[in-house]
């Protein structure tokens, strides 16, 4: 499904960031783009890296993308 | 009529999860056109303009509190890239309907607020029909194979 819709980019792209090492916001704005344009995608990008981190540190993030 | 704070407020989270999955559904309608799936853009514009009516009766509700309609706030609109992804995402925007619902009348319930009690546990039927539309179709998918499902929803778009 489409997570970023201003850059069309999915949540297998997010998934595949997040597991490439992305582990908050500004990262995985770094890597994809997602979430760079409107912020409108931010709540679903800070579900995504909470999924990943529930199953490792458990710490999600809540920073701001620059 | 002044209202509690805490009902506008549960009424303005409502408003933004309709005006949210108004636009998921209304471009998941779309997309079915352009793939020739007619039927399913059929329903998924029917539902769209349900969730508009609901949009229209909780802004005025909320106006009638004398509270202000949050038009700005937008969840994060997800779209499906297949049918399947659709009725995904609209069956988790419907759940999520349901929760605000039943915490909505626990805010009213709180704040000695009976008609707008009734307003929230009113919209429970639809909601509730809307979740059977989607779980009924992904059943239907999962049963029958998503091409076989698909080839039933080939017409002209209503």
């Amino acid at each position: 499904m489409y997570v970023c819709l201003c850059l069309a980019i999915s949540d297998r792209a997010i998934r595949a960031a997040v597991a490439g090492g992305a582990r908050t916001l500004e990262s995985l704005g770094e890597v994809s783009d997602a979430g760079t344009v409107c912020g409108g995608c931010i709540d679903e990008l800070e579900r995504l890296l909470r999924e990943r981190s529930n199953g490792n540190d458990g710490a999600p993030t809540t920073e701001q993308p620059t | 009529m002044q209202g509690s704070p805490k009902v506008i407020e549960a009424l303005n989270e409502l408003l933004t999860l309709e005006l949210t999955v108004v636009n998921q559904y209304f471009v998941h309608s779309r997309m079915c056109v352009n793939w020739g799936y007619g039927r399913i853009a059929g329903q998924q514009r029917a539902i769209a303009m349900d969730e508009m009516r609901d949009a229209e009766q909780i802004i005025d509700r909320i106006l009638f509190l004398d509270g202000v309609p949050n038009m700005q706030r937008l969840g994060s609109v997800t779209v499906g890239e297949t049918v399947s992804e659709q009725f995904q995402i609209a069956l988790e925007g419907e759940h999520r309907a349901l929760e605000l619902l039943h915490s909505g009348i626990g805010v009213a319930l709180e704040e000695e607020d009976s008609a707008s009690r009734e307003f929230f546990a009113g919209r429970l039927l639809e909601e509730e029909a809307h979740v059977d539309y989607a779980e009924t179709q992904l059943g239907l998918i999962q049963r029958l194979g998503e091409a076989n499902y698909l080839a039933q929803q080939m017409a002209d778009p209503s």
